[in-house]
């Protein structure tokens, strides 16, 4: 499937409307979930996934399959969930993370048993611990982090996105797992106390 | 920790993430056979991987298309160049566009100062020199120039605003 991708675009260039939809289908969902996993506020998030689609679509004429097509996209999409950040962190700035956040929380169904709700409420919380660990990570680390892990990118592509060296990249992320994991020791039971862990 | 432990590292991220090679999973194997703390750091980053499933993502919601297809047809009306071009080349665009909207309007002003009769168009010279403007080729393009409707007194130099004067 790797000239998928590239031949769709090549059709998009030549004006064939029904290749950019299928591109659109292929990505939309992925490229939404990656800004969001940034961002985390779901409105933002598809502003800025339409916006990174809008913006290959008008680079369509210029385009030339010299690089992978995902490698492109998740490059533009990146620069713009970044620079979202950066001029909404002032904006931001009282709001703690959780309100701004705009967590997807499923309505808690009164009907359900105590300690259903109970085991929600520990999920919720544990994904909030795992979230913010992430956030606190530098930049670079997260974006990286939230690329390898999430996103079906090979390290060579993530590398290219990120404008680093491959075995940059590999050392870049295993400092931010080696991070995560000091964060998130209390919620993973076999993880190792600190000092014995990975990086040690 | 050894040379060797920093080296395997690499790998040991690609045995837990699932993209490494044969060749590297090997080598893991018989490294952390050999290696108690690596075994370790390996268990360690198999955790901190699993754990991060729990971390929440969303679906696009069913209206993204028809937005971003909204936002097509509105981009393509309101802005004549994507974002990425270069502020520069917008400026000079913007002056070679002011001054074919101004030959345009001279042009269409000038027979009819002349001659009364609608004719301006029909004045084979005048007309192949107004349409042998690049710029002027794609109507669209000037008409829904917004930068240049927003200068005072340039609405009248748009083409679409030209019509015969009674
Ligand atoms: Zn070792």
């Amino acid at each position: 499937m790797e000239g998928t991708d590239i031949e769709l675009m090549l059709g998009v260039k030549a004006g064939d409307e029904a290749c950019f939809e299928r591109l659109l289908a292929k990505h939309r969902a992925p490229v939404v979930a990656f800004i969001y996993r940034l961002v985390h506020d779901r409105g933002e998030a598809e502003d800025l996934a339409q916006e990174a689609f809008l913006r290959v679509f008008r680079a369509r004429k210029s385009y030339t399959p010299d690089a992978k097509f995902t490698t492109w996209l998740y490059r533009i999409a990146t620069n713009l969930a970044l620079n979202s950040l950066r001029n909404g962190r002032r904006r931001r700035n009282d709001v703690s993370v959780d309100e701004a956040g705009g967590e997807q929380r499923p309505p808690m169904d009164v009907a359900d048993p105590a300690s259903a709700i109970e085991e929600r409420l520990v999920e919720r919380e544990r994904a909030r611990t795992i979230r913010l660990a992430v956030d606190a990570l530098p930049e670079k680390q997260r974006t990286a982090v939230l690329l390898h892990k999430y996103q079906d990118l090979r390290y060579e592509e993530i590398a290219r996105i990120l404008g680093c060296s491959e075995s940059a990249l590999k050392s870049l992320l295993f400092r931010a797992y080696e991070t995560l994991r000091e964060r998130l020791e209390p919620l993973v039971p076999g993880l190792a106390a600190p000092g014995k862990g990975i990086g040690t | 920790m050894s040379r060797s432990c920093k080296e395997i590292e690499s790998a040991l991220l690609a045995a837990v993430d699932g993209r490494a090679s044969a060749g590297e999973r090997d080598r893991v194997a018989v490294h952390v056979a050999g290696c108690a703390t690596c075994a370790r750091r390996l268990e360690d980053l198999r955790g901190v991987w699993t754990s991060l499933d729990a971390l929440e993502a969303v679906e696009p919601s069913p209206a993204f298309d028809a937005r971003l297809r909204e936002r097509l047809e509105a981009g393509s009306r309101a802005s004549l160049w994507p974002a990425w071009f270069p502020a520069r080349a917008r400026w000079a665009g913007l002056t070679l566009a002011m001054a074919a909207a101004a030959v345009a309007l001279w042009f269409s002003v000038r027979p009819l100062r002349h001659r009364p009769a609608p004719a301006s168009v029909e004045n084979p010279a005048d007309f192949a020199v107004v349409k042998n403007l690049p710029v002027l080729e794609n109507y669209d393009l000037l008409s829904n120039f917004d930068a240049l409707s927003a200068l005072p007194g340039a609405q009248t130099a748009a083409p679409e605003e030209q019509q015969p004067v009674d």
